[in-house]
């Protein structure tokens, strides 16, 4: 990847100044972690409940209800109540340029040149964005599925004998059923193939999993891996802080011998 | 080493296009949620109501018979006395009764043909004559 002239002076750092990117907001990252947990927790159960383990499927089909609970309240809260960051992130995502074009003719970022192109000189990727145009792709998909599994899931739970916790119950017909299901089945496969790939390189992949601890984290990036990966973003950042740190002991001491 | 620790951070405020970016985003999923969740409970309630009208079709055509029980025909009531149940009227308790009027289904099928291939009517006429002996 080739690292972009960074020519914003707040995000420029010398010997004298150093340089923090606050990239994730405290509400972001626990948004995100309630996410996280909501998902993997309908995934594995209803990955569980699709092949029938031989386990109780009551208690599977709540935890699966619950996690979808967790994950639509908490992305629904965090949309209504940082609706700035929410905006910001819808609109990171759905903005595309040539720079993305050649990300993916890159290809896919330089990500597969050590596994396709082990000889030769890496590609040239073009400066990203926050997000690069995978992260994009990926946000809007994760964004639609969820959407599309949230909306599907509670209707089947309301059809149940039950209901929503006995207070939310409706009837659906049989081919509605089937077709909610059908939906529900296939939006998840995708889903879950796309989180596959986001939480390897974001967790497993050692060149990129150095953002794992900015996410779950103080939500502080990287600086080098900033300003090679995501240069076009640290561009437009301002500055938020700026603080004196402490003289070190070692000037003075070189003084003294000096004026004796 | 570093003097001055400086910490950035995405601008304060959003852009406008980012705002109308959120707010079509917000606006897409609860007309989503509208559409796929109005789509699921009309098409529930469209469902029942020709199933509705339509029992109330069947109902209606039935209260309008002269002959509205089995039972009560005249025609099944001579076909018992004079063949199935010879003498009087036993639904399902003789042998022609069952070979004759007994439906089955699915899996059941091919068991009943084989048993209707093995055992002829001639046959099925005796033991009918033989139960009877013994109902009567």
């Amino acid at each position: 990847m080739s690292e972009m002239h960074i020519t914003n002076p707040a995000a420029i750092e010398t010997d004298d100044v150093k340089v923090k990117i606050f990239k994730h907001h405290l509400s972001s990252r626990i948004a995100h972690g309630c996410v996280a947990l909501g998902f993997c927790a309908a995934a594995i159960t209803g990955v569980l409940l699709f092949l029938g383990v031989d386990m109780s499927r009551g208690a599977m089909a709540l935890v699966h209800a619950l996690g979808g609970l967790l994950l639509t309240v908490a992305a629904l809260v965090y949309s209504l109540t940082n609706f700035k960051f929410f905006s910001r992130f819808v609109a990171t995502c759905l903005h595309y340029d040539k720079d993305d074009l050649g990300w993916i003719t890159a290809p896919m970022g330089g990500y597969l040149d050590p596994y396709l192109f082990r000889n030769q000189p890496p590609h040239y990727v073009p400066p990203q964005d926050k997000y690069n145009t995978g992260q994009k792709g990926a946000g809007v998909v994760l964004f639609v599925g969820t959407l599309i599994l949230a909306i599907t899931g509670f209707l089947m739970w309301a059809n149940t004998s039950s209901g929503i916790f006995g207070i939310i119950k409706i009837s659906l017909a049989p081919g509605t059923t089937w077709l909610l299901w059908r939906a529900h089945l296939l939006v998840c496969v995708v889903t879950l193939c796309v989180f596959a790939v986001h939480f390897f390189l974001g967790a497993i992949y050692p060149v990129t999993n150095v953002e794992f601890g900015t996410m779950f984290g103080n939500g502080i990036a990287d600086y080098k891996y900033t300003k090679k990966k995501h240069g076009k973003w640290l561009q437009t950042l301002e500055v938020m802080e700026e603080k004196e740190l402490d003289a070190p002991a070692e000037k003075k001491e070189l003084e003294e011998p000096a004026d004796k | 080493m570093a003097r001055i620790e400086r910490t950035i951070g995405d601008p304060k405020n959003i852009t406008r296009r980012e705002a109308v970016m959120g707010a079509g985003a917000l606006i897409f999923s609860a007309f989503c949620a509208t559409a796929i969740g109005g789509f699921a409970i009309g098409t529930y309630e469209k469902v029942m109501s020709y199933i509705s009208k339509r029992i109330e079709v069947l109902y209606a055509n039935d209260r309008n018979r002269a002959k509205r029980r089995s039972h009560e025909n005249a025609e099944c009531i001579e076909l018992y006395h004079t063949y199935l149940s010879p003498g009087t009227m036993m639904p399902a308790k003789t042998e022609l009764s069952h070979r004759l009027c007994h439906t089955t289904y699915g899996k059941n099928v091919k068991k009943q043909i084989e048993h209707l291939q093995s055992v002829s009517v001639e046959h099925a006429v005796e033991e009918t004559e033989a139960q009877m002996k013994t109902l009567l």
